[in-house]
């Protein structure tokens, strides 16, 4: 059930909004559906999570096509135009770049990246940020990016280092396919970290866009000889703490909110939302 | 060279000759002195590359000048297996025309993964092949040869490692895999150290709160290792290894206590989480009001329940018998006397 300003929402206006089958559509009807309780502020705070939600689907599927590498953190690899690799494997964006420019490399330069799967989650939180707040507020909140799996996670996407259990896996959410019994010798493929595109649809780094069951048989494949357990998707899920993330958007100054209409009018030809 | 030109030189019987040059005049010379023996008497260089005291450091080091000089198929036993190990690693550790080294167990690759992690340790870091090596062979060796005696020194590459800025995610994780709470232990000893970071480090790992380390003095950091070894030991019998890690979640809990099986006074069978079976109605009731209570009563319960077990098992027959609220209304009376 969806709950706004304390009354139950109304499904119908809400889902006009949106084209049938599209995210935003399906994660409403979801939330509508379920046991759980969805409760917000506003009809703005809703649609401030959709579009994030909308935005995180549409920047998995832009990073599966970037050609961004797989490697283990010891092999990771950066532009190092944008960033400077450290030597724990992780990518600290250097000192008079901005972030946007950086985060955008990674999307048009992906083969000369490569990083495990845990590192491309946080990626593509950061692009859909980016691609929602607009530049100019995007750089204003990321002075320093460091991207390094869920570690030393920037504070305003900490929660998505902090998986808890939820009613409904959604899409954006990032979820996890646990492969408990893996081959000592690939610790890499002790997990699948993926963000849920759809019903049973999931971009993981490494292994593409595809459903549940494929991942599993691809880390069943890499258990030790003798294994009993398969692999799994763990009923605990991470989200990025979308009303705190709202409270930002709508603090925007008045020309970052004008940079962002106009960059968005570019990329979609004036029917991306400028404001929600 | 021979052997006895190396003994004449005065190198010391514990360490190889080039060894010895490696820690007395660097790598590079090291990799020039190999050339130069080469070069002067083939049979000589591969006689001390086979040198039964060559560590991997040394080995690992020379292996671009082994492939150059097409000698790989004159090594010895164990340096082959160990090129072959190496190989395999850096290829992306799947198995090479049907010779996996890293599955099942062999006892001469068992020797030397072990001789490559013993001898390979202090150079850890030194490239990001060799980090990747040394987390493969640790992982190994401790999972599928179930070799515990390896974990001292997985630890302190981890702390050694975390001090020089490198990734350590896949060493503690393969290190809580062997599932033995000796790495507790070993890891709690670090709570003693003056280095703040490797105070940091373990309270990450045995999920501690780090707060006051920089005001800490050398008795309260004793004091800190004490209360969690006590706190181990109490809970020892109702430890289980979670198999959470840094791949899925920035604050992994490597590490909890079965609550439950505490306040039952049930050990575990093993150090996995399972499903605790009441024996009786009363077992059952029990549980189901233990379950409902807060956090904080539970781990009350649980404790006092632990302690009166531990001093009088009649009483606590009698005790666990009544109802929970009694129970809880006494271990809150009586917490303190138990301690």
């Amino acid at each position: 059930m969806i709950v706004i300003a304390g009354s139950e929402a109304d499904m119908t206006a809400l889902e006009r909004s949106y084209p049938p089958g599209s995210t935003e559509a399906r994660v409403l009807r979801k939330m509508a559906q379920s046991e759980a309780r969805y409760s917000y502020a506003s009809a703005e705070q809703l649609r401030f999570e959709l579009l994030l939600r909308k935005q995180t689907v549409t920047v998995a599927e832009m990073l599966n096509r970037s050609g961004l590498g797989f490697e283990v953190f010891h092999k990771s690899k950066c532009n190092e135009e944008y960033w400077n690799r450290v030597p724990n494997g992780g990518f600290l964006l250097k000192a008079g770049v901005l972030a946007s420019g950086a985060i955008n490399d990674i999307f048009t330069n992906g083969r000369k990246y490569a990083t495990e799967c845990a590192t491309a989650m946080v990626i593509v939180y950061f692009k859909a940020l980016l691609n929602v707040f607009g530049t100019s507020l995007f750089n204003r909140l990321f002075r320093s990016i460091y991207l390094m799996n869920w570690h030393s996670l920037d504070p305003l996407l900490r929660e998505i280092g902090v998986p808890k259990p939820v009613t409904d896996i959604l899409p954006g959410d990032r979820a996890y396919i646990k492969n408990p019994d893996v081959d000592p010798k690939t610790p890499e493929l002790q997990g699948e970290n993926v963000i849920v595109l759809s019903d049973n649809l999931y971009y993981g780094h490494g292994v593409g866009i595809t459903t549940s069951e494929r991942i599993i048989r691809f880390l069943n494949q890499n258990r030790f000889r003798g294994a009993t357990r398969s692999a799994y998707m763990l009923d605990s899920v991470s989200r990025p703490n979308y009303k705190k993330l709202e409270e930002i958007y709508k603090s925007r100054t008045q020309e970052e909110i004008q940079e962002r209409a106009s960059g968005a009018q570019a990329r979609s030809g004036g029917t991306f939302p400028a404001t929600i | 060279m021979t052997r006895g030109e190396i003994m004449d030189t005065g190198i010391s019987d514990q360490i190889s000759y080039l060894d010895s040059v490696m820690q007395r005049e660097g790598i590079d010379k090291c990799i020039s002195a190999f050339a130069d023996v080469y070069r002067k008497k083939g049979t000589g260089a591969i006689a001390l590359l086979n040198d039964r005291r060559l560590t991997f450091s040394c080995f690992y080091i020379l292996l671009p000048r082994i492939r150059e000089l097409g000698i790989s198929g004159i090594l010895n036993s164990r340096n082959t297996v160990a090129l072959r190990i190496v190989n395999q690693i850096i290829s992306g550790k799947k198995a090479l025309a049907g010779a996996d080294y890293l599955s099942a167990k062999r006892n001469r690759v068992y020797s030397v993964l072990k001789w490559i992690l013993e001898t390979g340790a202090p150079m850890d870091g030194y490239d990001d092949d060799y980090k990747n090596i040394m987390d493969v062979t640790a992982s190994v060796l401790i999972f599928t040869y179930k070799d515990r005696s390896v974990i001292p020194q997985a630890v302190n590459m981890i702390f050694s490692r975390k001090k020089a800025g490198h990734n350590i995610h896949d060493l503690v994780w393969a290190l809580f895999r062997s599932e033995d709470p000796q790495v507790l232990r070993l890891i709690a000893e670090r709570l003693k150290s003056p280095d703040k970071e490797e105070v940091e480090l373990a309270c990450e790992l045995l999920n501690i709160e780090d707060k006051g380390i920089d005001s800490m003095n050398a008795g309260e950091r004793e004091a800190r290792y004490a209360a969690y070894i006590k706190w181990l030991e109490e809970n020892d019998p109702f430890l289980y290894f979670t198999e959470e890690g840094y791949q899925f979640e920035s604050k992994p809990v490597f590490c909890a206590v079965d609550m439950e099986r505490k306040y039952l006074n049930k050990n575990m069978a093993n150090r996995k989480k399972q499903p605790l079976f009441p024996a009786d109605e009363n077992e059952s009731s029990c549980i189901q009001a233990f379950k409902a209570l807060s956090d904080n009563d539970r781990e009350l319960l649980a404790r006092y329940s632990r302690r009166m077990h531990e001093k009088n098992e009649r009483e606590w027959e009698n005790w666990i018998r009544s109802p929970v609220d009694e129970q809880l209304r006494r271990a809150k009376r009586e917490g303190e006397l138990l301690q």
